[in-house]
């Protein structure tokens, strides 16, 4: 008998990756990992590194992430194999490159609904620095920004999320625009189509930078 | 203490009373330059507390701010000779996000800081081509660039401008350090001096670079 499979996931993708396993009828043990990790890449290397050393029973460990700010390199398992998308980060793996625009700010509808979102901290620096300063707080952190786009994965009902994210996106200044994406990667991560979308980690082997800019997709 | 009192005051990121404090200090006959040199003694710790993962980036963010505020209260601009830690250095610092990367946080962040601590920075944005940046490295003095990326996407062309700049016999003229989401691989990769260093060390780095052009443009 094989040895099971484990997922180790971003909880910012608890619904997509649930959305995966109700689809195909799997099930398999995930270990989910706090989002705000995303935030301080060496943390989630770490948090990354010690959950892939827990298991020792020789199964496939799927990473339902991405290389997250480079987060993801080194790591590897001494007993399991090891599978990663291979994208830079989520939005790039939910939109195909010709619908990711540069001054676009992401938001799935998951990370939307967050306390992490970013029209919620705006709220916690006006409480802190009075509202001037944290208006100059936020034109430095979206200076470049111009349209707040919700990425529709699928797995939601878009609709329910509009009115928040028009409200976010004018309590940040920038323009709502909505767009389609689809959690086509994390099926095949989950359901075994691993094709050139994936690094394949074998045990004893770790993520190099060699893997890396040999073919991340542009 | 007034100095202490600042010093406080711009750590705990209180711009109403370091500003309130100034004009205190202000009429008790204190220097503006002592002056701002108490406040960078704030802003350093910030740096301190920031490494250490104690402060988040709004903190900096607003501890740039609250410095430029005070830079402003006591009629100063970054450039003020004044407040230059190096006047007579010949080493030119610039500082850019590599082509394909707006996001300049990072950057920001760090140029605010050392000009707070009176080094002069070029600043020459963002998603900077590496011909653009090449072209603004100066032939004559000793240069220290300073790239930063967020996306794993900025490190070929970070690549590139290291590259470009070897095709320019600019290479032994510059040195590079690369921030933001990068690591030792990247620095081999993209083949830079230096990588990820944390705000004091780049400032201590910088300040060393200068030190020794100074020393070697004496003898």
């Amino acid at each position: 008998m094989k040895p099971p499979v484990t997922v180790i996931a971003c909880q910012m993708l608890r619904d997509e990756i649930n959305h995966v396993f109700a689809k195909h009828g799997l099930s398999f043990s995930v270990v989910w990992l706090e989002s705000t990790l995303h935030d301080v890449p060496e943390k989630l290397h770490q948090k990354v590194k010690e959950e892939v050393s827990r298991i020792t029973g020789g199964g496939d460990i799927l990473l339902a992430m991405t290389l997250c700010g480079n987060a993801l390199l080194g790591i590897g398992s001494r007993t399991s194999r090891l599978v990663l998308p291979k994208f830079d980060d989520c939005i790039n793996m939910f939109l195909a490159p010709d619908k990711i625009e540069t001054g676009s700010y992401y938001h799935t509808l998951s990370w939307l609904a967050s306390p992490e979102a970013l029209h919620k901290q705006k709220d916690k620096y006006v409480e802190q620095y009075g509202a001037e300063n944290a208006e100059a707080i936020m034109e430095t952190l979206l200076a470049h920004y111009r349209n707040f786009v919700l990425l529709d994965t699928g797995v939601h009902e878009l609709l329910d999320y509009i009115d928040d994210g028009q409200s976010a996106a004018s309590k940040l200044g920038l323009e709502f625009k909505t767009v389609k994406g689809n959690t086509a990667v994390l099926e095949g991560l989950i359901t075994g189509e691993w094709n050139e979308d994936f690094y394949i980690i074998e045990p004893g082997k770790c993520l190099t930078m060699n893997d890396v800019k040999r073919t991340v997709p542009g | 203490m007034m100095e202490e009192a600042i010093i406080e005051a711009v750590f705990t990121l209180n711009d109403e009373e370091v500003i309130r404090l100034l004009h205190a200090a202000l009429e008790q006959g204190y220097d503006p330059i002592e002056l701002i040199q108490i406040v960078q003694q704030g802003v350093v710790k910030v740096g301190e507390y920031y490494d250490k993962g104690e402060y988040f980036i709004a903190d900096l963010i607003m501890s740039g701010n609250i410095f430029n505020q005070v830079m402003k209260v006591l009629h100063f601009d970054n450039d003020s000779e004044q407040v230059i830690a190096y006047p007579d250095s010949t080493t030119k610092i610039l500082f850019a996000t590599a082509r394909s990367d707006i996001h300049d946080i990072g950057k920001n962040i760090n140029v605010n800081y050392l000009r707070a601590r009176g080094l002069v920075i070029t600043d020459l944005g963002v998603d900077c081509a590496p011909e653009n940046v090449a072209d603004a490295i100066d032939p004559d003095a000793h240069n220290i660039l300073c790239l930063s990326c967020l996306l794993t996407t900025a490190h070929g062309p970070m690549k590139e401008t290291v590259e470009l700049l070897c095709e320019r016999g600019l290479r032994e003229k510059t040195t590079v350090i690369i921030g933001g989401q990068v690591s030792e691989e990247v620095k081999s990769y993209v083949g830079a001096d230096y990588s990820g260093l944390d705000m004091n060390t780049l400032y201590d780095t910088c300040t060393s670079i200068i030190e020794i052009h100074l020393s070697e443009n004496k003898k």
